[in-house]
């Protein structure tokens, strides 16, 4: 039980989806959690890294300061990083602002945009609490080391599954054409 | 001003007849007219073409001439290509920067001066150069700035502020202040021997089968850079069915190169006459001359040569009383290299954006308005003519046995004598180093970008088609010259000129461009060469034409012929974040009125 590898999962700028997928391997969780044991993660939500991690898994790239403080704290914590999905190895959908000034994007989403509420007096959110959006959304490998990155949009289970009994069991993965391959 | 935009354009339909061959005259009147293409002039054009406006719309944007916002009534465009900087280019950016009180990019409050960056104008052998309202201005200092920018403020035309050109560059139908730099004589190009008509009327006395295998037993192969027989390429065109044409490919934008321009100032003449062969041979009745737009000085003078030919009954109908009609007309670019590639050529001929096409069919099958159409090098036509009159035995003995003939060649960078020189394929680098007085070589850009960058063990090559092959552009660096940053500007202007049509090109020069900066700023890891050798070659496979093709030769071939080059700047670190905190929520603190505590890792000071 205790030479079992560490698992801690995050997601930054990222929907979520990577992790659903996670999950969709369904009962093969089961065969998983035989191999790993999940540590800091959405999955079992422990909120601080309390020991050295293995493997650490980040959905999602970085939009804002808080994102790359919380990538940062990863790496420091995790043998081998992976990034998991398009967000972040690419930066993905939330990368469509990139090229637009912040202050346009701010005023899109808090001032003019269709679904504000114009019954209120609308302002730009601005509590010392809040963190900082970045100028633009950054890949992951731009801001710190990733050991492996592993495609799609979401990355489907079988490949998510294929990659962690891989990884864990020393052999060599075999990334199928259609896992490259989306039109 | 709707009324007057309105005179002008139909001025340019009625010169031309409305068709979709001519939208790009018809922008290039509203942009020199207006200073700007805006949407109520392309609804306008669309009103009176019947073009729609999107379309329209889409040829505009994709020229780099062309602006959607107002360019200045002075529009200045410096050249920022390597040799430019190579040529003191940095001095020459501050200078017109100070002058004019705006950055690059920017157009004067009143709209007076526009400044911009543009790709190499064909200048290498007399840089920094610079484009003011099409007209040249060459070998700039900082000092001739400070006086061209006050006599263009206090109202002084442009024509009246520059210098005095060399040779044909001095008749007041060119009026530029360029030098021809022609720097050596020669057997095909650079001599007297040229009889305007000869060669043609040779050419009359055969049919077209047996001026191609004329062509095709002088060994000529074609002059832009691939050497592919001009004789089998005239043969391909023939065979096919159509109305034929004859195009002569003059748009010359691989920085580096500029031959072309010394042969259309000397010898257009005889570029003509070769057209007027091929013509023959495949039985065309129309020619284009396509013009890059940089060159565009030089119109009105090559429109008069074409006259004065038409006059002798050497173009036009019934030439030299045959039964043979054709004639030549001249297209202008609008600031494109792509448009060097011939299927792009063709389409921008069209009146179109300068996209390559899917290829096969080849030009010589369906070409210019899905017609059988030869595309050659000026050069490859003067060629020919200088083949019908001296004989083909005669140029093949020139040269090698796979490369007959002589060839033009465009040097630039560190030597005592840059310009144009004619040598005999087969002639050694080691040679041509000598000959042109360069000392202290380190390396040499040889073909330009797409060419390969070579070292010291490449100059006791010979230069041609069985060795080292070249469309004849050598840059020269000697041993004081950072030859990554000669690469990344490399790199820089293929971003710029990329059509972006398919990915490998669009996406995988901006990584070759942005690794090699971080490799520069010493932040590059091994992983980085990796990432740039991979994306090299994915480039090189999956390309749609052949700017992608050979855009990652720069990096492939400096990698391969100067690896210390990259060696000396590797971080020992297996990876250095380029990430700055502090940089990258600058923007955002600002709007919201926040400091900004974070210092460049990301932990507050």
């Amino acid at each position: 039980m205790a030479n079992k590898p560490i698992v801690a999962t995050a997601s930054l700028a990222g929907c979520f989806g990577c992790h659903m997928s996670l999950l969709d391997i369904d009962e093969r969780i089961l065969d998983l959690i035989q191999l790993v044991e999940f540590d800091k993660s959405p999955i079992t939500d422990i909120k601080n890294f309390e020991r050295k991690c293995d493997i650490g898994i980040i959905e999602g790239g970085c939009c804002n300061s808080e994102n790359v403080e919380n990538l940062k704290l990863f790496r420091k914590n995790c043998n081998i990083l992976v990034s998991l999905g398009e967000c972040a190895i690419m930066g993905g959908l939330p990368a469509m602002r990139n090229g637009i000034p912040i202050q346009e994007c701010l005023e899109e989403a808090y001032l003019n945009g269709v679904t504000v509420d114009v019954g209120d007096e609308p302002i730009i959110p601005n509590d010392e609490e809040l963190p900082m959006i970045l100028d633009r959304v950054y890949p992951c490998h731009e801001v710190v080391k990733i050991d492996y990155h592993i495609p799609g949009c979401a990355p489907n289970a079988d490949l998510i599954w294929d990659f962690l009994t891989t990884l864990v069991t020393g052999k060599d993965l075999e990334l199928k054409y259609e896992t490259l391959k989306y039109d | 001003m709707a009324e007057d935009l309105e005179k002008t354009i139909k001025k340019v339909i009625l010169d031309t007849r409305v068709e979709r061959e001519h939208l790009l005259e018809i922008l290039w009147s509203v942009q020199r007219s207006e200073r700007k293409i805006d949407h109520n002039a392309i609804k306008l054009i669309s009103k009176l073409t019947g073009i729609s406006t999107l379309d329209i719309e889409a040829t505009a944007s994709f020229y780099h001439f062309f602006t959607e916002e107002h360019a200045g009534d002075i529009t200045i465009h410096l050249n920022d290509s390597g040799t430019s900087y190579l040529a003191g280019a940095t001095e020459v950016e501050n200078a017109f920067k100070r002058e004019l009180g705006i950055k690059f990019g920017e157009v004067t409050q009143d709209q007076r001066f526009g400044l911009f960056f543009t790709s190499c104008i064909g200048m290498c052998d007399q840089e920094p150069a610079a484009l003011i309202n099409d007209v040249v201005f060459t070998n700039l200092t900082d000092s001739k700035i400070a006086s061209i920018i006050s006599q263009l403020k206090s109202g002084i035309a442009i024509e009246k502020i520059i210098g005095e050109g060399e040779g044909n560059n001095a008749l007041e139908l060119i009026k530029s202040e360029i030098s021809n730099n022609i720097r050596n004589s020669g057997e095909v190009f650079f001599n007297d021997k040229y009889v305007k008509g000869e060669a043609l009327k040779n050419a009359l006395t055969k049919s077209g089968d047996e001026i191609i295998a004329e062509v095709k037993s002088s060994g000529l192969r074609g002059r832009g850079g691939a050497g592919f027989s001009a004789g089998l390429k005239w043969e391909f065109c023939k065979k096919n069915i159509g109305d034929h044409y004859v195009i002569a490919n003059i748009d010359e934008g691989e920085p580096g190169t500029f031959k072309d321009r010394i042969l259309l100032t000397q010898y257009p003449q005889q570029i003509f006459e070769g057209m007027t062969i091929a013509a023959l041979a495949i039985g065309a009745e129309r020619g284009i001359i396509y013009l890059r737009a940089e060159y565009k000085y030089l119109k009105n003078y090559l429109e008069n040569c074409l006259e004065e030919m038409r006059k002798a009954n050497l173009l036009g109908e019934k030439i030299q009383s045959s039964s043979f009609n054709f004639d030549i007309s001249i297209k202008i670019g609008a600031g494109a290299y792509i448009c060097g590639e011939e299927s792009a050529l063709i389409e921008s001929a069209e009146g179109k954006r300068g996209e390559p096409r899917n290829r096969p069919p080849f030009p010589v099958e369906k070409g210019f308005l899905g017609n059988p159409t030869v595309v050659n090098n000026p050069e490859t036509f003067a060629a020919v003519t200088s083949i019908f009159r001296e004989g083909a035995d005669w140029f093949a003995a020139l040269g090698t046995k796979e490369s007959t003939g002589t060839k033009l060649f465009s040097i630039s960078g560190d030597c005592e004598r840059p310009g144009v020189y004619e040598f005999q394929f087969g002639i050694t680098v080691e040679e041509v180093l000598k000959e042109v007085g360069a000392k202290n070589t380190f390396a040499i850009q040889i073909g330009g970008p797409s060419g390969k960058l070579i070292s010291q063990k490449f100059f006791s090559r010979k230069i041609c088609f069985e060795d080292l092959p070249t469309g004849g552009a050598l840059t020269i660096f000697d041993n004081h010259r950072d030859l990554l940053k000669m690469v990344k500007l490399y790199m820089d202007f293929f971003v710029e000129e990329s059509c972006g049509f398919c990915i490998p090109c669009r996406a995988g020069n901006v990584l070759l461009q942005k690794t090699l900066t971080k490799i520069l700023d010493k932040k590059g890891t091994k992983q980085d060469i990796e990432l740039l050798q991979e994306c090299s070659s994915v480039m090189k496979i999956a390309s749609r034409c052949g700017l992608g093709l050979s855009s990652s030769n720069p990096v492939t071939s400096s990698f391969e012929n100067f690896p210390e080059i990259y060696d000396n700047l590797l971080s020992k670190e297996s990876f250095v974040s380029t990430f700055d905190m502090s940089q990258a929520v600058a923007e955002s603190c600002k709007y919201v009125n926040r400091e900004n505590t974070f210092n460049q890792e990301g932990s507050h000071e």
